[in-house]
């Protein structure tokens, strides 16, 4: 099977990790960070992923794309989507059965794309990043999503490893792993545990019991919709006001680079104000005349976020009402995510546990993936006595059932039911003669259908007709481990396997994969030309340095005839001029020059003098340098 | 009926706390993440174990109250067509 990593798939920032040897590694990228921004950017040469595409953020913002997460499994008039991108720099269309894509502008053409494929690219690059540490190729990744994401955002991230060309084994929930980060090393009795997850984006609350190495999920809940970014966006919208209070008729919101700025300096603030109780955010520029020096308390950041910080509670109401398990019954309460860093997150915690001090033993950045690491272990059947006796017992989020009789949502699956699961329900017909039954499949917990998502709808049809009531449908949900559903049906009177198509809005057809793949792919090629590119741009750089550097040595050029001199410096000064006035060339530009200098110009110069040589030492160093400029591409 | 106890290696006077252990062994045993070589014989398995529990939880609830077995029994025998 090769390494299977796990991988946190987060709303701003991803992590790569993997079990090996018995232990966890985090895998640093390229820049050497441990975990890497989830953004992608489109330049008119390149893509970047990671930190490559954050750090130009703010100069290219309509083409910087983040917080795909946010989008993935929804539809377009989703009014969160519709809230999320007043705020995004970048332009989100619905598209024509009314699910998001991103545009962005490619060599000056207009190009969209679906949150699958961005996530797609954000999950190559954590592949990249683990098989630069491995040396090896990786195929086989564990990806998290937040617990209570539903059916359509789980098969989409499940699409988005698909075209990145990575079998995703498994989808794992993100408390969860967090869970087996706090427990693996724990040799505790039995013990319950409550994980808050407050994420960049999404937030979690699971309650679990860990007993011998046995991780069982007792309840989950949460808001796939809470995290830094919306205490990020109160900060945001609090300074634009400022703004515009004191420039009359100057609009921020306007300004996408401002827009940018502002959120750059919105979640530096907010990450101060954990530690600090007041906090400057200064832009000079902000827009045209308006520098923004303002400010910011500790105290002013926790009113201006105080009705999204009691919103986290009600998910910790509700996980310990579903097991039916009290307050003081909850051994830890472990945190997770970077919000959970926030003084006013703590204390509140602290408050509702009548006092009990949240447990802060891991990594809130990395316990998902370090997760994420060890269920990959389990599932490529690494045999390590830590976690040979490892087991995950994890729930559905949402009850999933039927519209019935006046609209009525018939739970099939109960929420908190442990996975994998089939749960069988017998029907009917209504009528006589019928020979098809249609049904809609429903996720969510309020009584009425039409409260809940529809998930698709599914026909069951080719059995005889028969009078009303006499056909026997039994209709098989069928929850896998990875929280993903299928619906089977067999009419059993007649034995006919009924026929049954799921129509669901929300997932990618096998054909919209293959195509996103190959299209992939063809970034892949577009990479490898750039990273050629660079490569020839480095080696003819490479040279011109040596030339030079040979060109200093005294004793050399004491034995030179001063018509050489001149003639060899004359040629690296062209090849200089050339390499700065214009953008990229073609690889086979560069390599053109090089052959010239090295076979006609300078080269046959230092041959006479046989100094030749010396020519290629400079060169490790420089290709270390094209390595990084590749793999930030 | 399936008899829950037999799935998951019980005595009939079996408590709580021995299910509960039972069945992470059991789980344990047959989960489909545990058995990659037999998955599909796996996961029936698991699906079977894990209903078996929570029927168990139930019924052992029940074992206290005989009245409330017998109506639970009588309902379910009057219903034509069992749900699952």
């Amino acid at each position: 099977m090769g390494p299977v990593v796990g991988v946190d798939l987060g709303t701003t920032y991803s992590c790569v990790a993997i079990f090996q040897n018995g232990a966890v590694e985090i895998i640093a990228n390229d820049q050497g960070n441990r975990v890497t921004p989830s953004y992608v950017a489109f330049t008119d040469s390149e893509r970047l992923v990671g930190d490559a595409a954050k750090t130009q953020a703010a100069l290219n913002p309509a083409n910087t794309i983040y917080d795909t997460k946010r989008l993935i499994g929804r539809q377009f008039t989703d009014p969160l989507v519709q809230k999320d991108m007043k705020l995004w720099p970048f332009k989100v269309v619905p598209d024509s059965s009314g699910k998001p894509l991103i545009q962005v502008t490619v060599d000056g053409a207009k190009k969209s794309l679906t949150p699958q494929e961005v996530s797609s690219m954000v999950l190559g690059k954590m592949r990249d990043t683990a098989e630069a540490y491995l040396g090896k190729e990786v195929k086989n990744m564990v990806v998290t999503v937040p617990a209570y994401f539903n059916d359509a955002q789980r098969q989409a991230t499940k699409d988005a490893g698909a075209i990145a060309g990575l079998n995703v084994l498994r989808i794992l929930n993100e408390p969860t792993a967090a869970a087996i980060a706090f427990g693996l090393d724990r040799s505790h009795a039995a013990e319950t545990v409550l994980v808050f997850d407050l994420g960049g984006g999404t937030f979690d609350v699971s309650l679990l019991s860990i007993d011998s190495g046995v991780f069982e999920v007792l309840a989950t809940a949460g808001d796939t919709h809470l995290g830094g970014e919306d205490l990020d966006a109160r900060l945001i919208q609090h300074l634009i006001g400022i703004v515009k209070k004191k420039y009359p008729g100057k609009d921020p919101t306007t300004s996408p680079a401002a827009v940018q700025k502002l959120r750059r300096e919105a979640e530096r603030a907010k990450r101060a104000l954990s530690t600090k109780t007041e906090v400057r955010v200064e832009i000079e520029g902000l827009l045209p005349g308006v520098d923004l020096s303002e400010m910011v308390t500790r105290a002013k950041f926790e009113e201006l976020c105080a009705d999204l910080f009691r919103q986290t509670l009600l998910p910790v109401e509700k996980v310990l009402e579903d097991a039916a398990i009290s307050k003081s019954d909850v051994s830890e309460v472990v945190l997770v995510g970077g919000s959970t860093r926030i003084p006013k997150v703590r204390s509140m915690l602290k408050r509702f546990f009548n006092g009990k001090e949240p447990n802060t033993s891991i990594n809130p950045d990395e316990a998902v993936a370090f997760g994420a690491a060890v269920q990959a272990g389990v599932l490529s059947g690494e045999r390590d006595k830590k976690i040979q006796d490892l087991l995950l017992l994890d729930v559905a989020p949402l009850t999933l059932g039927i519209e019935t009789t006046g609209g009525v949502m018939a739970a099939i699956i109960p929420r908190n039911t442990v996975i994998p699961t089939s749960k069988t329900k017998r029907y009917t017909t209504a009528e006589d003669g019928q020979v098809a039954v249609t049904n809609k499949v429903f996720e969510g917990e309020r009584p009425l259908s039409q409260d809940n998502r529809l998930l698709g709808t599914f026909e069951l049809s080719g059995f005889p007709a028969m009078p009303r009531g006499e056909a026997q449908i039994d209709v098989t949900f069928d929850l896998d481990a990875n929280g993903i559903l299928s619906v089977s049906a067999r009419e059993v009177t007649s034995g006919t396997e009924a026929k049954i198509t799921i129509q669901n809005a929300d997932r990618l057809s096998p054909e919209d994969v293959e195509r996103m793949v190959n299209e992939a792919a063809s970034y892949k090629d577009a990479d490898a030309q750039a990273l050629g590119r660079v490569e020839a741009r480095v080696r003819l750089e490479q040279y011109v340095h040596a030339c030079r550097k040979l060109l200093k040595d005294v004793e050399l050029r004491n034995r030179m005839l001063e018509e050489d001199v001149l003639s060899a410096t004359s040629d690296l000064d062209t090849v200089d001029a050339w390499l700065d006035d214009s953008g990229d060339h073609s690889a086979a530009e560069y390599d053109e020059r090089l052959a010239e200098l090295r076979d006609n110009s300078v080269g046959p110069v230092f041959e006479r003098y046989d100094v030749v040589g010396q020519l290629h030492r400079a060169r490790v160093g420089l290709l270390r340098v094209a390595a990084w400029r590749t793999v930030c591409a | 009926m399936v008899d829950h106890y037999a799935v998951l290696g019980l005595q009939r006077n079996a408590t709580a706390e021995d299910i509960k252990k039972a069945y992470r062994k059991e789980a344990l045993r047959w989960h489909p993440d545990k058995n990659a070589d037999k998955k599909d014989l796996a996961e029936r398995k698991f699906k079977d174990i894990s209903a078996a529990f929570k029927a168990d939880v139930n019924v052992s609830v029940m074992q206290l109250a005989p009245f409330l077995l017998l109506m639970f029994f009588s309902v379910l025998s009057s219903l034509p067509l069992g749900g699952e």
